[in-house]
């Protein structure tokens, strides 16, 4: 069922302008497009097939081979603190995907539901001074509805867990079966006392929809799936958006302005074409889902005289609460080979410590999981992989470098992080990404209570690798965020227009006809896995913007 | 000072606060012409950026990082091709550094010859005298991406280097188990 995409004139107003083609702005595009709506994508990235992906470590990990070139082409910059000069980095902070189907193409594939809990956090355990804590607007059960339907729309494997938030429908797909790092933790949690799950994927474990299911090759986290097996935007709703005839996907374009006129309607968007020339294409409704770095960054580079500090700004909250999910690992090496390399990066997870427990003395919670990590490739286990007090070259490197590759393991701790003023998205003021845009700076400091948080968890990590029976094990340092893949908080939603961007339909409070639907729009940070709310909030915005559409109310 | 003086403070300066990430400075380059660089200098056996002195002595700086014993090091898996495609292409912002090292080394040998000539023992007395230094984690960098990355790019000849790790990289599936651990619970009796 091949339908030759749309080819809209630039002078023809279509419904929707949508900016990003990843977790969100995939799933936008094919809900209106199949309702009928006219819709052009913008991605700023080229338009690679699942073919197209390689195992290249180097390019992909280095040379940012799915990011724009990384570095030097993108200019991101990176700061501690507000008083500080942000300089440019080797590794970007903001670590995304430029290429159709976004950061949903190289993401690892973890999938967590959030629970009741995330949506109501703040009124559970109360204010907690110097943040911007708060309930989102909207509750698990309204949100649920839609976590299933990305179980069943884009292809979800796993079970229930013990603790899990009530389901409406079981996993469309079973589970990848457990790899040796997965037994390695099933083991230490039961000697702690502790449940190991089973960790739900974005990864097919069977054919679904057409597509072929894993083949366990092991290149998820960080990776485009060769196989079309990972559930990206790019193989599971692009090819319906394309189907419908209505939708447009304009690769390597990227946008540097949404146009608003002076009754402060959008009016379309300004970007540059494949050949650097710049273009407006009309519309009527403008969504941004270019991520939670991407969307505060473009609502910046819109300010004019009617909106000076950036469109849908007049709160002051655009850029703010910038929230990452923290980290802390252990590694472990043990006595036969595991194979890690093999197969998804994680096959179990606990989540015996996902609640805030005021007797920590800190606000937090989060999960464990085993996995690869640092064993998943070579030039990184070279890297990052080798135990701290040991040789860093020579023969014995060499030895202990062959020795561990194979029976090496991490548990990975995940976080809560706390909405700060001081953590956000601003405009560099020299940087320019190679568009000659102002580059993306990010200022970020963790709060003390999410490296607290990381610390209890890297604990109990420690403790299972030594339950398990691990020969050696060691502690990688916590060290203070400096970037993450987790771009969240920075145009949150919410009922007052004062302390939110957007409202609980995701419409923006100043802008009538600009939505914004990603992980800019979430109010807390989770636990440590955002792509499955993400991706439910946009089938949710979809349902809800559609029928506005549709009632004349946009 | 001169940029000479500089580049020699740099190299001398052990526990430099010049970390490797503000030394990487990379862009995504295109495959095909790394590919091509590679090859034509391993077929010719000529480099495209380094003197023949240069890369002998680079060389050997690579075979004390992952020597060569038991096991294939960074001589067979041809790690300097790897350097020397790299820093023609993708690199070339730090090649002044690395010839400004290799100078550096030689300078600091006591009577004749080059680097690549003295005895392993004393080769690696002088690089540990230097292994904060940004040469050498340069050097060492380029080593590690030489010896594991795929052979497309110059280096990891047959494989050599995930050979030497048991790791079957670039295969399109695999069935479990997988290793050890996971045999019981994937249909393979212990017992």
């Amino acid at each position: 069922m091949s339908v030759e995409q749309p080819r809209y004139k630039l002078s023809e107003e279509v419904d929707f302008a949508i900016v990003g083609s990843g977790s969100a702005g995939g799933i936008l595009a094919k809900e209106l497009s199949t309702a009928g709506f006219s819709v052009v994508v913008f991605e700023q990235g080229p338009y690679r097939k699942s073919y197209e992906f390689t195992d290249d470590e180097l390019g992909v990990l280095f040379y940012g081979e799915l990011q724009g070139g990384g570095s030097r082409n993108n200019g991101q910059t990176f700061r501690a603190d507000e008083g500080d000069v942000a300089t440019v980095s080797q590794r970007q902070p903001a670590d995304y995907a430029q290429t159709v189907g976004g950061s949903s193409v190289h993401f690892t594939g973890n999938f967590w539901r959030f629970r009741e809990i995330d949506f109501v956090e703040r009124s559970a355990l109360g204010e907690i001074s110097g943040t911007n804590f708060a309930d989102w607007p909207i509750t698990y059960d309204e949100l649920e509805p839609y976590y299933t339907k990305v179980d069943w729309e884009i292809g979800i494997s796993g079970e229930p867990g013990p603790n899990d938030a009530p389901r409406s429908k079981p996993f469309p797909l079973p589970p990848i079966p457990c790899s040796g790092s997965g037994v390695l933790m099933e083991k230490g949690a039961k000697k702690l006392g502790l449940t190991a799950q089973v960790e739900p994927h974005a990864i097919l474990s069977k054919p679904f929809n057409g597509r072929m299911p894993c083949m366990h090759c092991g290149y998820c986290m960080w990776y485009g799936c060769k196989h079309g097996a990972k559930s990206s935007t790019l193989v599971s709703m692009i090819p319906l958006a394309e189907a419908s005839g209505n939708c447009e996907i304009r690769a390597e374009s990227a946008v540097f302005r949404v146009e608003t006129n002076s009754a402060g309607r959008a009016t379309g968007v300004r970007y540059f074409d494949p050949d650097g020339n710049e273009r407006m294409q009309k519309a009527k409704a403008v969504i941004l889902s270019a991520n939670g770095a991407e969307t505060p960054r473009l609502l910046f580079m819109s300010a004019n005289e009617r909106h000076p500090d950036g469109l849908a700004n007049s709160s002051g909250f655009v850029g703010r609460n910038l929230m990452f999910n923290a980290h802390a690992a252990v590694n472990g090496v043990y006595e036969h080979p595991l194979n890690d390399y093999k197969g998804v990066q994680v096959s179990r997870i606990i989540h015996d410590f996902y609640e805030s427990d005021p007797k920590r003395g800190f606000y937090g919670g989060g999960g464990l999981d085993a996995r690869s990590l640092f064993s998943a490739t070579p030039i990184f286990f070279a890297f990052a992989g080798m135990p701290p007090e040991g040789p860093r070259w020579g023969k014995a490197f060499k030895d202990e470098m062959a020795h561990n590759f194979t029976r090496q393991m991490s548990i990975v701790a995940s976080t809560t992080s706390l909405p700060l003023d001081r953590n956000n998205i601003t405009l560099d003021p020299e940087s320019k990404d190679r568009w000659g845009r102002p580059a993306l700076r990010m200022t970020y400091r963790d709060h003390e209570d999410d490296l607290a948080m990381a610390k209890f968890l890297q604990d109990r990590a420690y403790e299972l690798h030594d339950a398990a029976g691990a020969e050696k094990f060691w502690r990688l340092p916590i060290e203070p965020s400096t970037g993450s893949a987790h771009l969240l908080g920075t145009c949150r939603m919410g009922n007052d227009p004062e302390t939110s961007v957007v409202d609980a339909s995701h419409r923006s409070h100043e802008i009538s006809n600009l939505f914004i639907c990603d992980g800019s729009s979430f109010v807390t940070s989770g636990r440590g896995q955002p792509t499955m709310t993400i991706m439910a909030l946009a089938f949710r915005a979809a349902e809800l913007i559609g029928k506005a559409a549709k009632a004349n109310e946009i | 000072m001169n940029e000479s003086d500089f580049s020699r403070r740099q190299f001398l300066g052990a526990g430099s606060s010049v970390t490797l990430a503000k030394l990487l400075g990379l862009s995504a380059p295109a495959l095909t012409a790394i590919v091509e660089t590679a090859h034509a200098s391993q077929e010719r056996g000529t480099f495209a950026a380094l003197s023949a002195a240069d890369a002998a002595d680079l060389a050997a700086v690579a075979s004390r990082i992952l020597p060569s014993d038991d096991t294939p090091g960074a001589e067979e898996a041809g790690v300097i091709y790897f350097m020397d495609a790299a820093l023609s292409r993708e690199m070339a912002g730090q090649k002044a550094m690395i010839v400004e090292g290799i100078a550096g080394l030689n300078e600091s040998i006591e009577g004749e010859g080059r680097f690549a000539d003295l005895a392993e023992d004393a080769q690696d007395a002088m690089l540990a005298e230097i292994e904060q230094s940004p040469f050498f984690n340069f050097a060492w960098t380029m080593t590690m991406f030489g010896m594991f990355s795929i052979p497309s790019y110059g280096g990891n000849k047959n494989y050599v280097g995930w050979k030497l790790l048991n790791f079957e990289g670039l295969q399109a599936a695999w069935q479990h188990p997988f290793g050890y651990y996971d045999r019981a619970i994937n249909g393979e009796d212990l017992a």
